[in-house]
């Protein structure tokens, strides 16, 4: 008989223990706690104490798990109780433990407070797009949008969540360096949503992508709860992977009880997060909030006859428009749009000047006294995740007076000649390119883009400013030439003829380190690129003219180009490149990861 | 070490200046922002640095202070004409838009004919009218 109940207590035991292994280590606490595994330990992204209770939760989910269940048993008399500073995950361990007693969260002050405020009905994780007038906006931005208006639908009342790094220094070094190596700490915020669209949208005159999140109703309370955990911690923050964008995606995916974060790359950008989470089908079709560009171009382009006239001479210099206001609904609308774009962050940071406010004033004294038109309605266009995905392979082959292949890798995000769908086909993000080359059974660096940034879109008619484009890295003036540093400062007018066309005209500067590193050339001279867009293929060339500043020797490269989409994520390229020392034909194919 | 050599590349290319973030002063977003956030210097660090920003005084608890009402947890309809102070003006110039709507749900009035606010435009936005004043003026003319 005793030997009976020490085997049902070794059972008992055995089984109480394994089903503690199995809740601890499963996918659900493991996210919520942000543990990675590696190999047989593990180890918590979060970088503060207070986000654990046991000595060693940061490595051992186990005995985390162990002192949360034991506390949840105490009774709560303040906020600092397990329970109300980790709501989400007692909720879990509950579910686990099948107790049919909830937590009784509102003997929580400071989380009873943060749930009036945050109680939310669905939310989004939206992505702010690239404008690349304003070079902050280039590799897009995601945050979240708790959808807590229990009144109706307006998105103005709603919160965000986001999460950034809290920048504790001036000194341009250090910021690059404590950037990138994780020396800034990142931590979740809430705001009003109304702030977010006025950053983004009216400030950064970006595009804004609402995509609904597929969550149950329980799931929005649990990512609710979740959030507030992270009250309790900071993320050291690394700018090219774990970032703004990952963190987002990783509160999600703690919540959803899918594995996401395994499919990212290295180094994440926010338009990785989307196809990722869209690939875990957690997003549905997003909505489009027009940028405070997008509505002037639509205010602008609906204008005909004099009131067109009207509105670009209002454009050129609004503080000395010198006519008469007008008075229909639509061209007062392209007034008001215009003082928007032009002195938006004057008027968006409290800090308009006296002669702006008087005008706009006028204006709108103006257009409320005119008869209604319908609003404005802007362009639609594709939304981002319906593109390629930001990092791309290179495979090509090269002949004529050269012959090698090469494999290039390119982190991020977008090239002029590739498909524009979900991108503008008049700028390129292209940064951290890196090729090799192999040819007579030898492997070398072929090329080194540090980036190079194109802007062509077609602001000049809005903005008065030019196209530009800035590159800077590693390359060979000829093939047989020797790795050496350059730059590209690159400056012109792109012209706006069709959606399907980029033409811009620019003029070179091209410094760089000679062959025998002892002086610097100073190529300079005129540029052009011309692209044209059908449905799947885009025909185009470059074509530069320099004089060597230096040595007074001319030369030219002319490069005609074709890509055909294959798919979404696989083009194939043809190209030339003729220049005074030699002519080189290329075959290639680009794969999107 | 690989991650020191990379970091000091970037740094090195770009000879410019960081903002310090400041605090809060209340509910607009020149009370957010970096100063000088939309210069040149600052977008291009943040364009390489994946666009991180200095706002993040606050946390998840404490919300954006200055922007929410102590008891309700929301944010107060003050705040938020603070906040929206182009945006509002814009819609009720036109009588109608999404800024108006939820300024109309937020005080309750949803069902106001907006109209009646379009046409005392000049009343309701004076010359260097504060938020709270914009709010009282609305809520006046409202009560017509």
């Amino acid at each position: 008989m005793t030997l009976f109940f020490r085997g049902a207590l070794v059972a008992l035991l055995f089984f109480s223990t394994s089903s503690l292994f199995a809740s601890a280590l499963d996918h659900e606490w493991l996210s919520l706690l942000r543990y990675n595994a590696y190999g047989n330990s593990f180890l918590s992204e979060a970088d503060s104490d207070r986000f654990f209770l046991s000595n060693d939760g940061r490595s051992n989910p186990v005995s985390e798990y162990e002192a949360l269940a034991l506390a949840i048993n105490q009774p709560i008399t303040n906020d600092d109780h397990a329970v109300c500073r980790f709501p989400a995950r007692t909720l879990k361990i509950i579910r686990d433990k099948n107790l049919s007693t909830l937590p009784n969260f509102s003997k929580c002050n400071n989380l009873s407070q943060y749930l009036r405020a945050t109680n939310a009905k669905s939310a989004s994780l939206v992505f702010a797009g690239y404008f690349i007038q304003k070079p902050s906006s280039a590799f897009g931005h995601t945050f979240l949008r708790l959808h807590t208006n229990q009144q109706g639908d307006a998105a103005l009342l709603d919160f965000a969540v986001d999460f950034s790094a809290s920048v504790n220094t001036s000194n341009p070094i250090a910021y690059g360096v404590k950037g990138i190596i994780g020396g800034f700490p990142g931590r979740f915020s809430r705001m009003p949503y109304f702030l977010k669209l006025r950053e983004y949208a009216d400030l950064e005159s970006r595009d804004i992508w609402e995509y609904p999140i597929d969550l149950t109703p329980q799931q929005t309370q649990l990512l609710v709860l979740h959030l507030w955990e992270m009250d309790q911690t900071h993320f050291d923050y690394f700018y090219f992977s774990e970032n703004c964008s990952y963190h987002i995606l990783r509160a999600i995916e703690a919540i959803a009880s899918r594995e996401v974060v395994q499919h990212l790359k290295f180094f994440v950008t926010p338009l990785d997060t989307i196809h990722a989470l869209e690939d875990a089908s957690l997003l549905l079709p997003p909505i489009k909030r027009p940028s405070q560009f997008s509505i002037l171009n639509a205010s602008l382009k609906r204008l005909k006859g004099d009131s067109s006239l009207q509105a670009n001479a209002f454009l050129q210099d609004p503080l000395s428009f010198s006519g008469t206001l007008p008075s229909d609904a639509i061209t007062l609308d392209a007034f008001m749009e215009i003082l928007n774009y032009r002195f938006a962050e004057q008027l968006l940071t409290d800090q308009t000047t006296p002669e702006v406010a008087s005008l706009r004033r006028e204006v709108l004294i103006a257009r409320s006294k005119a008869i209604d038109s319908a609003p404005i309605a802007t362009d639609p266009s594709d939304r981002p995740s319906l593109g390629h995905r930001g990092s791309w392979i290179d495979i090509s082959y090269t002949f004529g007076d050269s012959s090698y292949l090469q494999l290039t890798n390119t982190f991020a995000v977008h090239d002029f000649r590739s498909s524009p769908i979900g991108f503008s086909n008049r700028f390129q993000m292209s940064m951290g390119e890196f090729s090799l080359r192999i040819s007579d059974q030898k492997i070398k660096v072929d090329q080194i883009k540090v980036f190079d940034v194109l802007n062509a879109s077609s602001s000049f008619a809005i903005d008065f400013s030019p196209a530009w484009r800035f590159s800077l890295g590693f390359d060979r003036v000829n093939s047989q030439a020797s790795l050496r540093p350059y730059s590209l400062i690159s400056s012109g007018l792109s012209f706006d003829f069709s959606n399907e066309l980029l033409l811009m005209l620019a003029f070179d500067l091209r410094p760089r380190l000679s062959e025998d590193t002892k002086t610097f050339h100073l190529p300079l001279g005129p540029s052009s690129i011309l692209v044209y867009h059908f449905d799947w293929l885009r025909l185009g060339f470059e074509a530069n003219f320099y004089r060597e500043v230096v040595d007074k020797s001319n030369n030219y490269l002319i490069n005609p180009f074709m890509r055909v989409d294959i798919s979404k994520n696989v083009e194939i390229q043809v190209e030339s490149k003729f220049s005074k020392h030699e002519q080189l034909f290329n075959l290639g194919m680009t794969y999107f990861y | 070490m690989k991650k020191i050599a990379l970091a000091a590349t970037f740094a090195l290319t770009l000879a410019t200046s960081a903002s310090a973030a400041h605090g809060p002063a209340g509910c607009g977003l020149g009370s957010m922002l970096f100063q000088g956030k939309s210069g040149l210097v600052f977008n291009v660090l943040a364009a390489t640095f994946n666009g991180s920003s200095g706002n993040q005084t606050f946390g998840m608890s404490t919300g954006t202070l200055g922007c929410e009402d102590a008891q309700s947890a929301k944010v107060s309809a003050v705040s938020f004409v603070e906040g929206n102070k182009i945006a509002l003006s814009n819609d009720i110039s036109r009588g109608q838009g999404e800024t108006l709507d939820a300024y109309l749900e937020l005080v309750g009035k949803k069902a106001i004919d907006k109209k009646k606010l379009q046409k005392s435009f000049g009343t309701i936005f004076t010359q260097e009218a504060s938020a709270e004043q914009i709010h009282q003026n609305i809520l006046a003319v409202i009560s017509l």
